[in-house]
């Protein structure tokens, strides 16, 4: 598990990433208050990312955060953290809120039989806020939140969820699953990196029966930030990127 | 009273269980046994029901935060 380590503080405006050798690559970290997309394939750890970074800001930096899982269970989630070295037992600061169990006890249709689920999202993610205090949201993830909407206008309703979660006043983290293994396309409905005030993307380069993960940031707002893809390294001691 | 603890108690609820928090709460009633005509011992078995669901669904640790913020509404409201 990573132990906490003294580095000097960098620009309290930014959500660092703990993530070895990747902040120097964005100023420092994500700007604080940005909707920031973690896409990648299935496999390409993005859930672990995700938590990784909300985990490592309440070690490090004492951060309240809440990680919305919509399709794996808390347990479930658990063990596969525990894989990696992280104990979500360990902290009270991230709380991990297991929406999938409650699907399952009442349904996906929600008490009214046609929840709206985004407006449900940003409802939830503002009364935890409100009530326990967090200033890093993570949802896991868009692919299992647009199986529960039901969407008119997908281009308007997801404008007007992103600058619902803006409003929010936190650091949104939306996990999202790629499919199309020949395009770049970072969300289902191609409008999602347009919204996203970042995107970090987990590449796959699988070649001569290898697989070896890559990072980079595609876009991340308000930032001077590499371009490059980053060899991803996952061990014991948390996730690292090698520089060129 | 009820109809006011019990819309207190879901806004409680509302950061773990959302939407769901109303049928939630409804659901932990009917399982506990309490009616309309509910004493301060009744709202405590059922803020203790709660709890385990809270458990399930957020861990522990969380569902410990909100047994205290439940057991103060009721030792409020009752």
């Amino acid at each position: 598990m990573p132990e906490l380590v003294q580095e000097p503080k960098m620009s309290s405006n930014r959500i660092r990433t703990w993530v070895q050798n990747l902040d120097e690559q964005m100023e420092g970290g994500i700007p604080k208050g940005s909707v920031v997309l973690v896409c990648g394939r299935p496999g390409s750890l993005k859930s672990s990312l995700t938590y990784y970074i909300m985990y490592m800001q309440a070690l490090q930096e004492g951060r309240r955060s809440i990680y919305l899982t919509l399709e794996q269970s808390r347990p479930s989630f658990s063990r596969h953290l525990a894989h990696i070295g992280l104990n979500p037992e360990a902290s009270d600061e991230v709380a991990i809120l297991d929406l999938s169990t409650l699907r399952k006890t009442f349904g996906d249709a929600g008490p009214k039989g046609d929840t709206n689920w985004l407006n449900a999202i940003l409802g939830q993610a503002a009364s935890y806020k409100q009530l326990f205090g967090c200033e890093i949201v993570g949802l896991d993830s868009m692919s299992a939140l647009y199986s529960l909407h039901e969407f008119q206008n997908p281009r308007r309703e997801l404008f007007h969820f992103f600058e619902g979660l803006r409003t929010l006043g936190v650091t949104v983290f939306l996990v999202s699953e790629m499919f199309d293994p020949t395009k770049d396309i970072f969300a289902r409905y191609e409008v999602e990196d347009f919204l996203a005030d970042g995107v970090l993307h987990l590449k796959v380069d699988r070649n001569n029966g290898q697989s070896n993960l890559y990072l980079g940031i595609v876009k991340m707002r308000e930032t001077r930030h590499s371009r490059d893809y980053f060899p991803l390294i996952v061990d014991a001691s948390g996730f690292e990127v090698v520089p060129h | 009273m009820t109809g006011d603890i019990d819309g207190r108690i879901v806004d409680y609820m509302r950061p773990l269980f959302g939407e769901f928090a109303g049928s939630a709460l409804q659901q932990q009633k009917v399982k506990v046994g309490i009616g309309d005509e509910a004493t301060r011992a009744d709202y405590m078995r059922l803020v203790e029901s709660i709890r385990s669901m809270c458990a399930e669904v957020a861990g522990d640790i969380v569902a410990a935060k909100v047994y205290a913020g439940l057991v103060t509404i009721v030792r409020e409201a009752t």
